[in-house]
């Protein structure tokens, strides 16, 4: 196994700033081998599609052998294939493949536990004096760090769990399948490092770090961003820097952005822990103010979050595999966030529980494309997620997160063109029903229709790219005259964007104060139509329902007393 | 003796302005009072502020040009002469270079002896010559300078203005409900204009209100179900103006009033029902049930008042990104400053959204014209209890007949002025009434 990279600029060190993302899970997006799960082989027979998409990065949930009693963030070893997915053979093929086509690749690493069939817990716990012996947190008793909330409270009564077998208790801050690794322990460095480097060395262009704030525990203290934390974080970054350039790592800290901030660590260097973490307030936020019909909720939350590192990036994503959630809120926004949805009962039926975009949106197409064009205009690198860009539907009667994973639509063919296994084998149903199901969304069909929302997904991916002002720009929200108008300005060097987002379903008219522009000639940039020229008064622009327009401004030169 | 005396250029274009307070028509220019010059003429631009008294005195900063500006004929008023040259005369509100000029003292603190500009704090103006002139104002005239949002007051009285005085007391209690005062420019004991923080992302409630009511029309189902739903905002609203009562008690006078105040304020809402009748027929037919409600304000019970933003609805309210903020503490604009500044009860500023709560949904069926209102009562009814609950107001007899005595004073003045100017919008003060008695 080498890293051949060939195709990526292992140079270019900030590729991640305006790069579009992809999670993919191969269980569900094609199987080659007709077994009728999802494999490596698959994938890489899609990434032709996905490279006229215009991804730029696939993000890759765990492929690890796993019990998989939690999808698969459940690993038994860090450094090989879950049988059914493929080989690390298949998976260097895959990388090639996509590197050739220049698509990046970042993979998953659950760093804080690893599922209790991992041959590191079973030799901890049977052989306590053993080399593995301290790998997790064992305690006689269930009594230390009582200030660490319960995270899934529903299932799991503590964070201490007894093993018969060792006859002790094992820390875990979620499932208890799921046991803590033991930070404290210089060998646990080591073997995540030595993890790490196994597939960075296969040419891996990243990894997202699944629930980072969790690392360490302390007496008197929520266990939660301790400074330990962050300390082992940035040996992380300092190991990757130096021997792999140009491979990134995103945080998965489901917290409060003034919070999530410290993981990008020392601004005064530009950043030295993650180069990207996810923004998670920022989608409740764009539900609600479309529901509510003001930008507020979108306004107030980017006015909140802080500056960050310069060689740092926020990652923002309207739906991933994990449910809409609040948990990141705290104190006063909790309060807000509660108010606003627990009171109103369709926002507060989408707490909790897993849908995909188009359901969640009543498969209103203005709405899909609404949420696309914010996701692609607001500050951070967009995530998207397989399906959505088909609009496809999600199948509730399923369990726990399954009901978000059922098989890439691809044709109306049997199985939707994901497998050519019996339909009963298929790890999960595809979606059947008249108005989601695959016969009427697949990407076959739509890939054929100009004016799907697949291609409109593309051109919007592609005008995304030709604008550095998305990826790279600084944001300014321009307020205007209209509460149910969201409009802002992204401007990167001569590269200046005016985004203007209609949240409400009525046409709405808006002014503008974009008189720094006086005198130039904002273009839409879908369809090149240059719109009034801007004067000394405010600019007047009139939306449809849920319309939106993306503006490249071109500054004109100043004209001699065209300023007082 | 200021030209504009004899000539009728002045009067002609105020005449035109929607500031101009004093009916149709022309006014006489009797007197102007000519402030020292902020930049020097002879350089080929002279701006100053004119003190101009046609009926009452207004504020009309002017720039005289030697050379006309094609560009700026919007706020040309005439040509005229100092010292034998001619000059064009402009608004110096409408004039971009001339509007720099005004705002300099801000900056660097020169001023001439008979204009201060008084600043808060460590304040200093930024600017790089850029501002905006705000449309669409009643009876001020605002310009944007940097972060700064200047209000130029066109009416003019001499005394404290109150907007100023109780800002002041407000921003330096260090007040995050309001936006920040700045400084004022005063010219004596005539106060010409404020600055304040410009509060960029923000919107008035008013619009958010009635967003939030079209966003109703055909979810065909309740308020509390509704997309839309603003309860949430009108309960911080509440809250917010709470806070600011509480920050004005802190900082301001208060007292109480006993029962001859309170028969002192009941004698004033009577007479302002008589002048009502006067005016209104319709209103007649309420007068007895309006008596009656005022008379149970008469409780005995000692009422404690403060000084209260005097004018307050929707559009007093700024939503911003740090929630709600509430401007423009000047009172109802047309009453005598003596009126604007006296201790009121607190009801007075809650009846006063109440009301335009009502107006907010009401006038977007008007919009529409739709008959049934149904949907937009239980709207009301909702965001009412609301307000009301994020304000914490008391839940007691008197203070419910204080509440709506004020709501009752306040709907008799909206049918009045409906009936004047509006008569299609005169079914909502008259609804109301109808409810409330």
């Amino acid at each position: 196994m080498t890293d051949s990279g060939k195709g990526i600029d292992r140079a270019d060190v900030d590729w991640f700033k305006s790069a579009v993302f992809y999670e993919v899970l191969i269980r569900s997006f094609r199987d080659s081998s007709g077994d009728g799960v999802g494999d490596l082989r698959g994938l890489t027979e899609k990434l032709d599609y996905i490279e006229w998409l215009g991804v730029d990065c696939l993000w890759l949930p765990p492929f690890f052998p796993s019990p998989l009693k939690d999808g698969g963030y459940d690993v038994a070893d860090y450094t090989a294939v879950a049988a059914d997915i493929g080989t690390v053979d298949d998976f260097q093929e895959f990388l090639d493949a996509a590197h050739s086509r220049g698509i990046r690749v970042i993979i998953d690493v659950v760093m804080n536990h690893t599922s209790d069939q991992h041959p590191w817990f079973q030799a901890s716990r049977s052989e306590p004096e053993g080399p593995f012996g301290d790998f997790y947190v064992w305690n006689d008793t269930d009594e230390p760090y009582p200030d660490a909330r319960v995270i899934f409270v529903d299932t799991e009564p503590s964070n201490w769990s007894w093993d018969s077998v060792r006859q002790q208790y094992f820390w875990h801050r979620f499932y208890s399948h799921q046991p803590d690794l033991n930070f404290e322990n210089p060998a646990v460095h080591q073997a995540m490092l030595d993890a790490l480097t196994f597939w960075l060395e296969v040419g891996v262009d990243g990894f997202r770090l699944d629930a980072v704030p969790y690392l360490y525990e302390e007496e008197g203290t929520n266990g939660e961003n301790l400074a330990r934390t962050h300390q082992f974080l940035k040996k992380v970054r300092k190991y990757v820097d130096e021997n792999y350039p140009g491979r990134v790592l995103l945080a998965e800290a489901n917290q409060w952005p003034a919070d999530v901030v410290d993981y990008f660590g020392d601004p005064a260097v530009g950043g030295d822990e993650c180069h990207m973490c996810f923004h998670f307030p920022v989608m409740p936020r764009i539900f609600m103010g479309v529901r509510r019909e003001s930008r507020y909720p979108i306004s107030e939350i980017l006015a909140q979050t802080p500056e960050i590192p310069e060689h740092c990036q926020w990652g923002i994503f309207l739906r991933n595999h994990d449910e809409l959630t609040l948990e990141m809120v705290t104190d006063d926004d909790r309060d807000y966030m509660w108010n606003e949805y627990a009171t109103d009962p369709r926002m507060k039926a989408n707490i909790g529980i897993r849908r995909r975009l188009a359901p969640l949106l009543d498969n209103d197409t203005n709405q899909m494309e609404l949420f696309s064009a914010l996701l692609l205009s607001l500050p951070g690198s967009p995530v998207l997620y397989y399906g959505d860009e088909i609009g496809m539907g999600d199948n509730i009667w399923l369990g726990d997160r399954d009901g978000v994973r059922t098989p890439m639509q691809w044709t109306p063919d049997r199985n939707a063109g994901f497998s050519q296994a019996n339909p009963g084998r298929l790890s999960l149903p595809v979606v059947m029903d008249p108005v989601f199901g695959f016969q009427a969304i697949n990407v076959e069909a739509q890939q054929a229709s100009n004016s799907s929302l697949l291609h409109w997904t593309r051109r919007m991916i592609q005008v995304r790219r030709q604008h550095s002002a998305f990826g790279r720009g600084t944001f300014f929200d321009l307020g205007g005259s209209n509460p149910s108008v969201l409009s802002y300005l992204r401007e990167d060097g001569d590269d200046v964007m005016v985004c203007v987002n209609n949240l409400s379903r009525f046409p709405q008219p808006v002014e503008l104060d974009l008189h720094q522009f006086s005198g130039s000639r904002p273009v839409e940039m879908l369809g090149g139509v240059e719109f009034p020229t801007i004067g000394e008064l405010p600019y007047l622009l009139t939306l449809a329902g849920y319309g939106f327009y993306w503006f490249r401004i071109a500054r004109p030169a100043l004209t001699e007393g065209s300023v007082a | 003796m200021s030209e504009w005396i004899e000539r009728p250029e002045l009067s002609a274009y105020m005449a035109r302005q929607r500031w101009f307070g004093e009916g149709e028509g022309e006014v006489a220019v009797t007197q102007v009072r000519e402030l020292e010059w902020l930049s020097d003429p002879a350089e080929g631009l002279g701006v100053r502020f004119e003190l101009v008294v046609a009926g009452s005195m207004y504020n009309v900063p002017l720039s005289y040009r030697r050379q006309p500006r094609e560009d700026l004929s919007y706020g040309f008023i005439g040509a005229g002469s100092l010292e034998g040259e001619v000059f064009y005369v402009y608004d110096a509100l409408h004039d971009p270079e001339a509007r720099g000029i005004l705002v300099r003292g801000f900056v660097d603190g020169d001023s001439p002896t008979d204009v201060d500009y008084a600043r808060l704090g460590d304040f200093s103006l930024e600017t790089d010559g850029d501002s905006v002139l705000l449309s669409a104002e009643q009876s001020n005239t605002s310009v944007i300078v940097g972060d700064a949002l200047v209000k130029f007051f066109r009416k003019l009285a001499p005394g404290r203005n109150p907007d100023i005085e109780i800002q002041e007391a407000l921003t330096l209690l260090g007040s995050e409900e309001i936006s920040p005062l700045l400084g004022w420019i005063s010219s004596g004991d005539v106060d010409l204009a404020m600055i304040g923080v410009f509060q960029r992302t923000a919107t008035d409630g008013w619009d958010s209100a009635r967003a939030s009511v079209r966003a109703l029309q055909d979810d065909e189902v309740r308020a509390r179900d509704a997309g839309g739903d603003f309860a949430g905002e009108c309960e911080r609203l509440g809250v917010t103006l709470a806070i600011v009562h509480e920050q004005m008690r802190e900082t301001l006078p208060t007292a109480t009033w006993g029962p001859a105040d309170v028969a002192a304020l009941v004698g004033r809402l009577n007479a302002r029902l008589d002048r009502a009748i006067a005016m209104q027929d319709t209103v007649g037919t309420y007068a007895d049930r309006v008596r009656a409600a005022y008379a149970a304000v008469e409780s005995g019970a000692p009422v404690p008042v403060q000084r209260v933003h005097g004018d307050f609805h929707l559009g007093q309210t700024l939503r911003t990104t740090s929630g709600w903020k509430i401007i423009d503490f000047e009172g109802e604009p047309a009453q005598p400053l003596e009126d604007r500044v006296r201790l009121d009860c607190v009801a007075r500023d809650v009846a006063g959204m109440l009301r335009s709560l009502d107006y907010a949904a009401h006038s977007v069926t008007i919009a529409l014209g739709v008959e049934d209102n149904e949907y937009v009562d239980d709207w009301v009814r909702r965001n009412r209890v609301a307000f009301l609950h994020g304000y914490g107001y008391e839940q007691s007899e008197s203070a419910a007949a204080l509440l709506r005595a004020y709501e009752i004073d306040k709907a008799l003045y909206e049918v009045v002025y409906e009936s004047n100017y509006r008569p299609d919008w005169v079914q909502i003060p008259l609804r109301a009434l109808h409810r409330l008695l």
